[in-house]
């Protein structure tokens, strides 16, 4: 019972240091704050919410027809296209200046091709340095190729229809011009409704499409991972301090044992990153509207494994290296690369298949994959046991090689 | 002269220290190697985007499903979509959520049936459901645009024959006994070349521009992104010193000495900088030998950016030294600002799309300049002409910083 008292005055005694110094809020809260901003707004174009991100495509239209500008008007319609139209040397200019990285060309011939069913093949330029731009639009134009092409393709059955039964040549049968054109605007008015709609569903079991602005599905809960893990991991291995400085030889020759020593300060650590987790997500819900709250049971056993684990890996770190300045020198080393594979510095999807395995090794991917499956896909408590669980096992280890391995003296 | 010495010394004595070069040198070049491992299939021609995982639940025993199946498992797609067939669609969307498959695809029961005439020209509509995992922003957009143009194909198809039935009714009494021959006629038309979905009308014929250009390359964005930030780190870590020699007295003994306060102060302002140009030159010439960066064709140009970001870098550091209170204080301003910074100068990821206050206090940034100017020669490929504004602007703030800092140091140590 004592030295449950002692432990618990440790743990009190790191919270009022850690608390009375004003650097504390610095990095706490200021700093991930101007983080979650300016990487929130910086990574729009890998969004994911209800705002899917959009590309530009510059077009030049140099058809006659009436083809060119419906396929203009489709290619608008596209919730990620925008489509500007310019003049060929506007266009010429602006993939020359970087300005624009994917240039559709409309050939003169394309509706006079159409209409006599013949092939036309549409120039896409792009920036080879810009192959992702590439890949989406040429997949979203074809699929405007086809609408377009669609009511000419059936006009145009029609009338061979009509030519294999030979309708032009008997008496009182329209000419073929006409026909054609009673078949067009049959077909335009029969596309009115299409025989198969595709129903597209992001899958995700948040009551409502939420309105998040662009970006901060992944910056805030990939710079409270990696702020929380400096915060933690400095805290944790500041027993080092205490070893060098010689209180920690102070605390020793007291009645406390060795354990209330070790479990106080972990134990003050561990409800400092709980607090700093917890603000961290405060702000992201309430600054940035992230849905944090949805499942606040899953949420909490989230924050509750994520804490414990981080303030494992700083005992591990505290027990490995012999001072603290290693530890100032090696945290970087060792948080950064972990944020990055882990995948709380960008996507993870937009990695190659490897690194998105490798994260399956690490705390850190754990961490943002029970995240981001409670705000994205409105996960319950059940759903991200399995990432709790694997943070907790995590943390078990790095736990019990830390103590095992550290040295008071 | 004395200020020199005294550069030279804090140099080495900074270059013998491991934990030094773990901030100086290994951390960028590590995290550059992450960046470049995971941005990697951004770089050459390769699509960066490949091996969609996506799953087709046909539950249809009609035809169309089986031309669904037919073009995602075609060879123009071979690469791009990694299909998977399966019969429970429970099942394959439970998938998505545990981050195994980014798509599913359920085609109905009986949808072929549904919306293909039926003897009596009788259709239906029906609708095939995608869905896709909301953790994914770019693939569910490919996905979607190859399902919509598979479904497009159809309905054409589809439309085709009942507007050939339609428009050539009422000419039934002129076509007599031939009308018996419609639905051949409609069947042999929709099996003509033209609805090949593979060979489509109207299709793009793909050209890549600026072959003359270099593909974009990761490490030439991230490696000068990363040696600007740990810079900043380096130049902060190295004006703290001389608050260090303070408390340890050592700065005062110094002082005791015939040398001139003035030539200690530069002399340790000097060793930052010296410190952080020959980081710099290791950085890239490290990073030119590992991992092939191309830092331009213009050795003046990078010279110059590289000399007035350390100045800059190094002005700012004993500039906020100078003015801080102690060295804790120092550490924690110093470590504040180099985050700061390297968030908003672009230090990881381009600046060009912020807008508003935010490009406004980017500007503010000594990273934001010298990326820019260092993002000129290494990704544009430019020359002196280039980096005029940048250069401009790094010298003035390490005039401005210097001046400051020597005048606030001198202030500060001679009573």
């Amino acid at each position: 019972m004592k030295q449950l008292k002692n432990l618990l005055n440790i743990a009190w005694l790191y919270l009022y240091t850690t608390y009375k110094d004003r650097s504390t809020f610095i990095w706490g809260l200021a700093l991930p704050l101007i983080f979650t901003t300016v990487l929130g707004v910086g990574m729009q174009g890998f969004a994911s919410d209800d705002e899917p991100p959009s590309w530009n495509i510059a077009v030049v239209n140099q058809d006659a027809g009436p083809f060119g500008s419906q396929l203009i008007a489709r290619l608008d319609a596209h919730p990620s296209l925008q489509a500007e139209t310019l003049s060929q040397a506007e266009a010429d200019a602006r993939m020359e200046d970087g300005e624009s990285s994917v240039l559709l060309q409309i050939p003169t011939e394309m509706s006079r091709n159409l209409e006599a069913g013949q092939p036309t093949r549409l120039p896409l330029l792009t920036r080879i340095n810009e192959p992702l731009s590439a890949q989406v639009v040429e997949q979203a134009v074809l699929a405007a190729l086809f609408d377009v092409s669609a009511s000419v393709q059936i006009a145009n059955t029609s009338l061979l229809v009509a030519e294999r039964m030979d309708l032009f040549s008997r008496e009182g049968a329209p000419s073929e011009a006409e026909y054609l054109q009673d078949s067009l605007e049959a077909a335009q008015a029969a596309q009115e409704t299409q025989p198969i709609t595709v129903t597209t569903r992001q899958l995700t079991r948040l009551d409502e499409q939420t309105d998040i602005p662009i970006g901060f599905t992944q910056a805030s809960p990939g710079n409270m991972v990696i702020f929380s893990m400096f915060f933690i991991v400095y805290g944790a291995s500041s027993i080092l301090l205490e070893r060098e400085q010689g209180t920690l030889r102070r605390l020793l020759t007291t009645p406390a044992s060795k354990l209330a020593i070790l479990g106080g300060k972990l134990l003050g650590v561990f409800v400092a990153g709980l607090a700093q987790v917890s603000l961290l997500v405060v702000v992201g819900q309430v600054a940035f509207d992230v849905p944090w709250g949805q499942s606040p049971v899953a949420l909490a056993a989230m924050v509750l494994a994520f804490a414990f684990c981080i303030t494992s890996m700083g005992m591990l770190l505290a027990a490995l290296v012999r001072t603290y300045a290693q530890i100032d020198a090696l945290s970087m080393l060792l948080i950064l690369p972990l944020a990055g594979l882990g995948g709380a510095m960008w996507p993870i999807e937009i990695v190659p298949d490897f690194m998105q395995k490798i994260a399956l090794w690490l705390p850190t991917g754990w961490a943002m994959r029970g995240f981001q499956d409670i705000i994205i896909r409105g996960f319950g408590l059940a759903e991200v046991l399995p990432s709790a669980g694997m943070l907790v096992l995590f943390g078990l280890a790095f736990l019990v090689l830390g103590v095992w391995r550290f040295k008071y003296e | 002269m004395k200020a020199l010495e005294i550069a030279f010394k804090d140099t080495l004595t900074r270059f013998r220290d491991w934990k030094a070069l773990v901030g100086m040198l290994a951390a960028p070049l590590m995290i550059s190697a992450l960046i470049g491992l995971a941005f990697g299939n951004f770089s050459s021609d390769e699509a960066p985007i490949e091996n969609i995982r996506m799953a087709l639940v046909n539950l249809d025993d009609g035809e169309l499903g089986q031309a669904y199946e037919d073009v995602l498992t075609s060879p123009d797609l071979e690469n791009l979509i990694a299909l998977e067939i399966s019969e429970d669609a429970a099942a394959a969307k439970a998938r998505i959520e545990s981050g195994e498959l980014r798509a599913v695809l359920v085609i109905p029961a009986d949808f072929s049936e549904t919306v293909i005439p039926d003897g009596e020209g009788e259709s239906g509509t029906a609708s095939v459901e995608l869905h896709t995992d909301p953790a994914a922003s770019v693939s569910p957009i490919i996905v979607k645009s190859i399902v919509e143009r598979i479904s497009a194909s159809i309905n054409t198809m589809l439309l085709a024959g009942s507007v050939s039935g339609d428009r050539i009714a009422p000419y039934a009494p002129l076509l007599g006994a031939e009308m018996a021959t419609l639905g051949e006629a409609i069947g042999a038309e929709l099996q003509s070349e033209r609805f090949d979905f593979q060979e489509p009308t109207l299709s793009l014929e793909m050209i890549a521009t600026g072959e003359d250009e270099e593909p974009f390359d990761p490490f030439a964005f991230f490696i000068p992104g990363m040696a600007v930030f740990f810079l900043m780190f380096s130049m902060f870590e190295g004006s703290r010193s001389i608050l260090q020699e303070e408390r340890n007295w050592t700065l005062q003994r110094l002082m005791s000495t015939p040398t001139p306060t003035w030539q200690i102060i530069l002399g340790k302002m000097g060793g930052t900088f010296l410190t952080g140009l020959l980081q710099f030159i290791v950085l890239v010439l490290s990073s030119a030998l590992l991992f092939g960066v191309n830092w331009g064709n213009s050795i003046l140009g990078l010279l110059i950016m590289v000399v007035l970001t350390v100045f800059a870098a190094s002005g700012l550091g004993a500039m906020l030294t100078a003015f801080s209170r102690n060295e804790n204080h120092a550490g924690v301003v110093g470590s504040a600002v180099s985050l700061v910074f390297g968030a908003l100068g672009g230090s990881f990821f381009p600046t060009d799309g912020l807008t508003g206050i935010v490009n406004l206090a980017s500007k503010l940034t000594v990273n934001r300049w010298a990326m820019d100017g260092l993002l000129a020669l290494t990704v544009e490929r430019g020359g002196l002409a280039d980096i005029q504004t940048p250069a401009l602007v790094l010298a003035v703030i390490g005039l401005v910083t210097f001046g400051l800092a020597l005048m606030a140091f001198q202030k500060r140590f001679v009573k």
